[in-house]
């Protein structure tokens, strides 16, 4: 059996032109060229997000284009309610998160990784954190953040780099508010916990009374 | 006092404590949200700020993480993107997807993401094998004809291919390369109409996309003839 399919349909300019809610809106109307152009606004702030998530260029992309099949599959499902950022958040968050649980096994035997990137700390000794470069900040983030929960990542990532209010934050992660501050509190605890254990060339700058406030 | 000196913007070290004092107690009242977002947008910009509040809090140099991630051109990006959830969709409708795919539930449950974008070019692959018409699960090919012919459409077909899945010297393609081109079809291959409810069960339907021309082929082992 074979059968022709003849089709001349163009994207239209006007989807530039629309709100990312209105575009939602005609993408859970079934419109393709509205989530190609949903794809072109979204797909940067989405790899950054899932990038900071997983350290990993590579899975962050499959987690975005997975996000945005997902935003199709279930684009029925768009209520109104929701901002659509939010909305993707949750998804490309959500999936994120299950990328970190599959690969925590493989995180736990990491040491190899701690001890090169101690290895490199060590040269920067007569460096401080007020001028550590970008890269090296996202090298040490990923090697501490191995020891929060997921959840713990995702509401710093989002709180702290992303800079989304508790309300944002709590409706992505789906908990409420108070659950957010507790995940929030934990992560920086333990972050400047870790700091102090694994980058002490950078803790023993701030003294004593750092040290004080961070309990053992 | 601290021995650093008030910042041009009257920020002192003990300012930075106090602001900060909420990061480091639960029980603690954030700060107004404005006060404290315009003292953040101040540190960003004044180095003697930012030593002193690394000294209040340290965790406050994750702020850093959000100047850009690099993205080596966001126009690739953007295309890939675009591609391979034309891929992805195109895979689910054909009913080629691994089992869970069309569920609406966020979390996924058919395995890590990192393997799903790779289904679409397999099954694009699995796909075009079958429609030669000479491969494929109780028909191999005969034992004489090698890999690269037992994989090739047959020659009217090849006639009617766009170059998307031919070589240039219009020859057949190896299994590398169709997987290869598969990955790199064009978007708007996704953006056609596609054929709605068919009722056959065990046939698979692929598309091959040309200028202003689709092939879709369904391919039916029962359909024996």
């Amino acid at each position: 059996m074979l059968e022709l399919v003849v089709s001349n349909r163009a994207p239209s300019p006007l989807w530039q032109e629309l709100s990312d809610r209105e575009l939602l809106h005609e993408v859970r109307d079934g419109s393709e060229p509205a989530l190609n152009e949903l794809i072109g606004r979204k797909t940067r702030p989405l790899l950054q997000l899932a990038q900071r998530i997983l350290g990993d260029a590579e899975e962050a992309r499959d987690v975005v284009q997975v996000t945005f099949f997902k935003v199709w599959e279930n684009r029925a499902r768009f209520d109104d309610r929701w901002s659509p950022n939010t909305w993707i958040y949750r998804i490309a968050s959500n999936l994120a998160i299950d990328h970190l649980r599959a690969r925590r096994s493989r995180e736990k035997s990491s040491e190899p990784v701690r001890q090169h990137l101690r290895h490199v700390a060590d040269g920067r000794a007569q460096r401080d954190l007020s001028r550590l470069e970008h890269g090296e900040v996202a090298a040490i983030f990923r090697e501490l953040a191995t020891g929060l929960s997921e959840r713990q990542r995702l509401v710093f990532l989002l709180r702290e780099v992303e800079g989304l209010s508790s309300q944002e934050v709590a409706a992505i992660v789906g908990c409420r508010e108070s659950t957010v501050r507790n995940h929030l509190f934990n992560a920086r605890k333990q972050l400047r916990r870790e700091l102090v254990e694994r980058y002490p060339e950078y803790a023993a700058r701030f003294g004593a009374r750092f040290e004080a406030e961070v309990p053992a | 006092m601290s021995a650093i000196a008030a910042c041009s913007a009257g920020y002192a070290a003990a300012d930075w404590r106090s602001l900060a004092a909420h990061r480091l107690d639960p029980q603690r009242e954030e700060p107004e949200a404005a006060a404290w977002a315009a003292a953040l947008a101040h540190l960003d910009g004044c180095p003697a700020c930012r030593r002193a509040a690394l000294a209040a809090d340290p965790t406050l140099v994750f702020r850093r993480l959000q100047s850009a991630v690099p993205i080596a051109s966001e126009s690739e990006e953007i295309a890939a993107v675009q591609q391979a959830v034309a891929g992805l969709r195109s895979a689910a409708r054909f009913g080629s997807s691994p089992a869970g795919a069309g569920r609406s539930s966020f979390n996924l449950s058919f395995g890590p993401p990192s393997a799903w974008p790779r289904w679409a070019a397999a099954a694009v692959l699995a796909v075009a094998a079958l429609a030669a018409g000479s491969a494929g699960p109780g028909r191999p090919a005969p034992a004489a004809a090698p890999l690269t012919a037992a994989l090739a459409p047959p020659a009217p077909l090849l006639a009617v291919m766009p170059a998307t899945f031919r070589t240039v010297a219009g020859g057949p393609l190896r299994p590398a390369q169709m997987t290869l081109r598969a990955a790199q079809m064009p978007l708007h291959a996704a953006q056609m109409p596609m054929l709605e409810e068919l009722d056959r069960p065990d046939a698979r339907v692929y598309q091959i996309d040309g200028g202003n021309l689709s092939v879709v082929m369904i391919v039916d082992e029962g359909l024996d003839v």
